[in-house]
């Protein structure tokens, strides 16, 4: 008799252990982000505060969540679409950026753009020189057809 | 203290930008009266140079990052209005081409740094018109800079008032430093080089 309860109570704790048992999968698509500051080191930006919003929800989080040490974040979209990406690292840092999903869960390669530092600097200042030499150009024509007319 | 698009609410950004753009009208207009032909080659120099200063920035601890203004070294030369307008120009060609501060969120940061960096800067440094002031007003409008920065921030609900405060100033009050002492060696260089730029109309 004693042995049919125990066998019993083994059978009845076997079968609720194997009901919160927890399986798992690989995930081997997703879309990660590193996020870093653009200074002379690009240091990554650790530990900030991510959040993910999806294209048809833009005001409730998809996913929330931080940067690891490096300053990467991984997410898995569902569906395609403009998905945006807000990175604070609360100091006043942050990012806000909105990428396009495509029909397999990916993002196209054309939208990682990325200038380097010295690029941007050449074409700053290549903008400026431009627009002042305009200016100066406008200014001592208008100067000059004033003078003529005097 | 680029703020991105994104991180103000509605109030702070409409406040802000407000000002900014009363400013950038009034200034406009006035400067647009009183420029000489010749000095508009001499702010395209000071815009490029502000433009590459405020681009090259250096890691701190704390694992943030800061940059150069230069706005009180450019309105001690050229003046608060020319000063602002440079700045405000920078600004907004960095929030156009690379996304570095939003442009929804420009009139915040004209106003943390083009408003308080210049007209502020400038003030301080009439106060007594000296090399060290001019530093002392660099490092100054710096911190206070900043610190409207964590204010909007905060308004805005984006970070916790205390732990951004401490961190932002901090953080800038080593570049508050390091721009003190660019205000101070770049003017000891002009007035050993070209002492006549020290005398340009303030306007």
């Amino acid at each position: 008799m004693r042995r049919l309860i125990f066998i019993i109570i083994l059978i009845f704790v076997a079968e609720r252990c194997f009901s919160h048992g927890v399986g798992y999968s690989l995930i081997k698509n997703g879309v990660g982000i590193k996020v870093f500051y653009e200074d002379i080191e690009k240091t990554p930006m650790s530990y900030s505060e991510v959040k993910i919003f999806s294209p048809q929800d833009k005001t409730s989080e998809f996913q929330t969540g931080v940067t690891d040490k490096n300053g990467c974040f991984v997410f898995l979209p569902d569906t395609k679409g403009k998905w945006r990406i807000v990175v604070n690292d609360g100091m006043g840092h942050g990012l806000v950026k909105e990428i396009e999903i495509q029909d397999n869960f990916k993002v196209s390669d054309q939208q990682i753009v990325n200038f380097s530092l010295w690029q941007k600097i050449l074409i700053g200042i290549s903008i400026i020189f431009g627009v002042t030499g305009i200016l100066f150009y406008l200014t001592t024509r208008r100067i000059g057809v004033k003078d003529a007319h005097s | 203290m680029h703020i991105p698009d994104g991180f103000l609410d509605i109030k702070t950004l409409a406040t802000t930008n407000l000002i900014s753009i009363s400013f950038l009208f009034y200034v406009s207009r006035r400067i647009s009266k009183l420029i000489l032909p010749e000095r508009i080659p001499l702010m395209g120099i000071a815009s490029a140079f502000v433009f590459t200063i405020q681009l090259i920035a250096f890691p701190v601890i704390g694992g943030t990052s800061v940059h150069l203004l230069g706005s009180v070294l450019i309105s001690v030369l050229l003046g608060p209005g020319s000063g602002f307008l440079i700045i405000s120009s920078a600004l907004i060609l960095q929030s156009i081409l690379f996304q570095h501060g939003g442009l929804i969120s420009l009139g915040a940061n004209i106003f943390n740094i083009g408003i308080i960096g210049c007209f502020l800067g400038y003030l301080i440094y009439r106060i007594y018109p000296s090399k060290i002031l001019a530093a002392i007003s660099s490092f100054l409008t710096t911190i206070i800079g900043a610190f409207f920065c964590v204010i909007e921030l905060y308004i805005s609900q984006r970070i916790d008032f205390k732990v951004g405060l401490v961190a932002m100033l901090l953080s800038h009050l080593i570049i508050g430093i390091i721009e003190g002492a660019m205000t101070f060696l770049v003017l000891l260089a002009i007035e050993r080089i070209r002492p006549d730029l020290l005398n340009l109309d303030k306007i």
